[in-house]
């Protein structure tokens, strides 16, 4: 099986995905109680500006034709517009300011979780069965066991609140400074890595255990090649191929975590934009938001998936 | 007969593992605290004292008073009560349902397998907190509601989790042998199969409760779950963080038993997937 | 005896479980000389592996070995400190592993593993280091000789695009890069079928002929070690109770241990790894008998067997076996 195929089916399956949830967002969305037509003409409706209005947006047809005609407006870039957040304001616009944000908080996030697993876990491994380790792992189950938003109020309280480190509320949007950027977003971003962190290097640890173990290790180390030689070539050359899998799959408790750090922080992001319109049962938007999510789970499970099948032969070639 | 005896077993070596004996001991300590707590407790979790409102943790406040003179400490052992109800008939429910749904993908397979397996990659495909906000649209904001969206969560999980552990035991000799004798399939996925995959169900239900618990906290956090004046552990949270700069020790200490809480239980996990299940991977961890 | 290149003296190796050392092998003796193939046999579990293994201090950490004379061509190998053991490793000590498959790093391709191998026999002599230079010549070269004509598309390959048996040819292609002086081979053939197995035994022999080395080949299969080896140890339950020329032991087998040994490898097909000749089980390293290890499953028992353990009697024609029907040495 060729690179080009795998990656080929996986684009499939990940668009595939696509439909499907989107029809189930759809769907859900429709279940939701309230007529939209109400939300939008208000209280002075009548009943015939309510059937007008449901035939103008084909709202008596039957629901495949409904979805059929919200896909159709989806692929041509255009996500509807908002109903009671912000007048009738496009959401394609909404999302283009919300949506940079929410992917900045999201990476810095992860950057940070990343490389504290990975010193977390290595170090953990290393130095299995000793203090470090117990220590290592000590802090991992705590972490994993936090709310992050919890964790967002102790480190409001310790850094923003006693010492004055960051600010407590807001955010200022890399395009205005990406210095400020930067630090407004490293609180709500250490609270969003701290529970990733303590599950990637839980992973990270088990999985260095696990492949010392092999028996290729000890045929490395039989053609008498230096430990670090060993340990980056074999060992961890090979347990990072399970690492960046679980990476993948926590993508979707990274973005969930979003969802309410955002509100924590006064972010303007994508979570607070779905949490306020969720409240102001503004179903457009929040249907948008989920698409949104969506679409950014699969995406980052395909580029995991990629870069799994580049680190490991045995997926495609 | 074979289960209770691997149980007994299981119970010796938990005290054991360092690592179940902690989680099992916090565990019950937290739940003793939050069946005997509240009736030691001098104080009514609905009992305003608006002589002493928000003061910080003192010998006769541990935990300190809310915006209303409530003692917290009597508030989050009620909170939690209602927290962990919550949280453990979600993962029973979905438990179950992903059970029923996972076993049967595995036994009866084909279409049935292909389409479960598919709703399951769906249903993880989307944001945890995402999947609940649109479902409390739907549902309206409530205890039930929580209920069900963690229910609806836990599905997949268990599903997938049931449909691969079947598939190793549905080719054991004596689950073959059952077949062979001509007992129905709802008999031996009752009888045979249910038995040998309950372990790494178990070990999925502690975790997930934790993680439950968080969910709980999280949608009532956000306002779209459980509602005040009812407490529970997001609710109190919620509400502290309103004046949060006045008197963090509401939050803070809420969340901290909370933590405790859910550490117990990831804890007791961890030493129980070790124990019960070796060929178990860590790879349903969180 | 001055052509010794290994020579072990009462070795004995354990591991550490919960404080306590758990003895598994205990009381070897044995000598490897150059140019030949010693054969050591015995049941899995008879801690034949754990011998060659812990010659070449490849066991996990929490192994104990001691010994009174581990001797390698003149280097106490006991008293060397790790980094200079591994020094040894890669240029005059090799292994050759029971599952090729699991023997290579399954994110490199073959290229990269004679490449870091031709490198690190480099440090071994200025011959191995020009080699070294030219590794991708000398690679292919050093594969046709193991029987891979086509060496260049193989190096492009990864190690799960090869068969087993392509793998063990690459992998002693990987010994023939620094010529050591010693090789452990564990079971290599255990996961080939059966022509493979031929051939690849076939090249140990023209292997060991070429490089002219000392050979502990470990096996549990007579008839591989009445093809490959000069003579013979046979290991029961972590002690050697016979050693001694091939040709003999297989003419006139000493320990009733041996002998049900013989009697079934002639009997039964020779994967099975478990003697059904001879009944009984190994006995637990945790639970010993005091007397002679084989005494339990043994036919001609006696009272006297279950009293001390039986020590080495020298029988003549350079054997040695460990029971009290050859007297008590």
């Amino acid at each position: 099986m060729g690179f080009l195929w795998y990656l080929t089916i996986r684009i499939g399956g990940a668009l595939a995905t696509v439909a499907v949830g989107s029809f189930l967002i759809f769907l859900i969305m429709k279940l939701a109680p309230g007529d939209p037509a109400l939300a939008v003409l208000g209280e002075s409706a009548t009943p015939e500006t309510i059937a007008a209005y449901h035939k103008e947006f084909g709202l008596d047809e039957p629901i495949l034709v409904q979805f059929g005609i919200w896909a159709k407006m989806v692929l041509q870039g255009d996500l509807g517009k908002s109903i009671a957040l912000a007048g009738k304001f496009p959401i394609k616009d909404l999302l283009a300011t919300r949506l940079p944000i929410t992917l900045f908080i999201g990476m810095y996030g992860l950057v940070i979780a990343v490389v504290i697993s990975l010193i977390a876990g290595t170090a953990a491994a290393l130095r299995h069965g000793k203090l470090t380790d117990t220590v290592a792992t000590s802090i991992a189950v705590l972490g994993i066991s936090m709310p992050d938003f919890w964790f967002s109020y102790v480190l409001i309280l310790a850094f923003a609140l006693s010492l004055d480190w960051f600010p407590s509320y807001g955010f200022t949007a890399p395009g205005e400074s990406w210095i400020g950027a930067f630090h407004s977003g490293f609180l709500p971003a250490l609270a969003i890595a701290a529970p990733m962190a303590g599950v990637f290097a839980r992973i990270l640890r088990a999985s260095l255990l696990e492949t010392a173990r092999r028996e290729y290790v000890t045929a490395a180390r039989s053609y008498g090649f230096a430990a670090p030689f060993v340990f980056v070539h074999y060992v961890f050359r090979n347990a990072v191929i399970p690492f960046v899998t679980v990476l993948g799959l926590q993508v979707r408790y990274l973005l969930g975590g979003v969802v309410i750090i955002e509100r924590v922080f006064g972010i303007s992001g994508m979570g607070s934009l779905m949490v306020d319109a969720a409240f102001a049962r503004d179903y457009p938007v929040v249907q948008a938001c989920a698409l949104t999510f969506l679409v950014g789970v699969l995406f980052v499970n395909l580029l995991v998936d990629i870069v799994c099948a580049l680190l490991d032969p045995r997926r495609t070639r | 007969m074979a289960t209770a005896t691997t149980f007994g077993t299981v119970l010796r070596e938990l005290r054991q593992n360092r690592v179940a004996a902690v989680g099992l001991g916090i565990t019950t300590f937290v739940l003793l605290a939050i069946a005997i707590g509240p009736s030691l407790s001098p104080y009514d979790p609905s009992m305003m004292d608006f002589t002493a409102i928000l003061q910080p943790p003192s010998w006769a406040h541990p935990f300190g008073t809310n915006s209303f003179g409530m003692d917290v400490l009597t508030r989050v052992l009620y909170g939690a009560r209602n927290s962990l109800l919550i949280s453990i008939v979600g993962v029973v429910l979905g438990g179950g349902l992903g059970t029923l749904i996972g076993m049967t993908s595995a036994y009866v397979g084909r279409w049935f397998d292909a389409i479960a397996m598919r709703f399951v990659d769906l249903v993880f495909s989307f944001p945890i907190f995402v999947l609940a906000l649109m479902l409390m649209l739907v549902l309206g904001f409530g205890v039930q509601n929580v209920i069900v969206a963690i229910a609806i969560v836990y599905i997949p999980n268990f599903a997938r989790l049931a449909r691969n552990t079947t598939m190793i035991v549905k080719s054991e000799p004596y689950v073959q042998a059952a077949q062979v004798m001509g007992q129905s399939r709802i008999r031996i996925m009752v009888r045979e199969i249910l038995p040998n995959i309950a372990a790494p169900l178990f070990v999925q239900f502690t975790v997930g409760l934790a993680f439950a618990i968080i969910i709980e906290a999280g949608l009532s956090f956000l306002g779209l779950g459980v509602q005040p004046p009812t407490p529970s552990l997001g609710v109190m949270m919620a509400d502290g963080k309103d004046y949060f700069h006045r008197g963090p020790w509401v939050l803070t200490l809420t969340g901290l038993a909370l933590m405790v809480t859910i550490l117990g239980l990831n804890l007791l996990g961890d030493g129980l997937r070790d124990l019960l299940d070796p060929r178990l991977r860590r790879r349903s961890a969180a | 005896m001055s052509d010794a290149t290994l020579t072990v003296r009462n070795l004995a190796t354990g591991f550490k479980m919960g404080g306590r050392v758990m003895n598994v092998v205990r009381e070897v003796n044995l000598e490897v000389r150059k140019g030949e193939v010693l054969g050591l046999i015995g049941e899995s579990g008879s801690g034949k592996t754990v011998t060659g293994m812990s010659i070449l201090r490849l066991l996990p950490d929490n192994a104990v070995t001691e010994a009174d004379t581990l001797d390698f061509l003149g280097t106490d190998l006991l008293s060397l400190s790790a980094e200079r053991f591994r020094e040894m490793r890669g240029t005059r000590l090799a292994m050759v592993f029971q599952d090729p498959v699991g023997a290579f790093n399954p994110s490199k391709k073959i290229s990269w593993h004679l490449k870091q191998v031709f490198e690190r026999a480099g440090t071994k002599s200025p011959e191995h280091a020009a080699r070294a230079k030219n590794w991708r010549q000398a690679s292919i070269k050093l594969l046709a000789d193991v029987g891979i004509p086509h060496g260049a598309n193989v190096m492009r390959q990864y190690p799960h695009q090869l068969s087993g048996g392509m793998l063990q040819r690459t992998l002693i292609a990987l010994v023939l890069v620094f010529e050591p002086d010693l090789i452990v081979a564990d079971e290599p053939t255990t996961n080939l079928d059966n022509i493979v197995e031929r051939q690849i035994l076939r090249l140990f022999r023209d292997l060991q002929k070429r490089l002219d080395c000392g050979f502990l080949y470990v096996t549990h299969d007579m008839t591989i070690a009445a093809m490959l080896c000069d003579r013979i140890a046979v290991m029961y339950a972590g002690s050697i109770v016979e050693i001694g020329p091939t040709k003999q032991i297989f003419s006139d087998p000493k320990h009733p241990y041996t002998q049900g040994l013989l009697a079934s490898a002639l009997a039964l097909d020779t994967k099975t790894e478990r003697l059904q000749e001879i009944p009984g089980e190994l006995p637990n390293p945790g639970n010993l008998p005091p007397g002679c290890l084989f005494e339990p499953r043994c036919k001609f028992a006696k009272a006297e067997c279950r009293a001390k353990p039986p020590a080495m009697t020298d029988v003549g024609g350079g054997r040695n076996v460990r029971c009290v029907l050859y007297g008590h040495g």
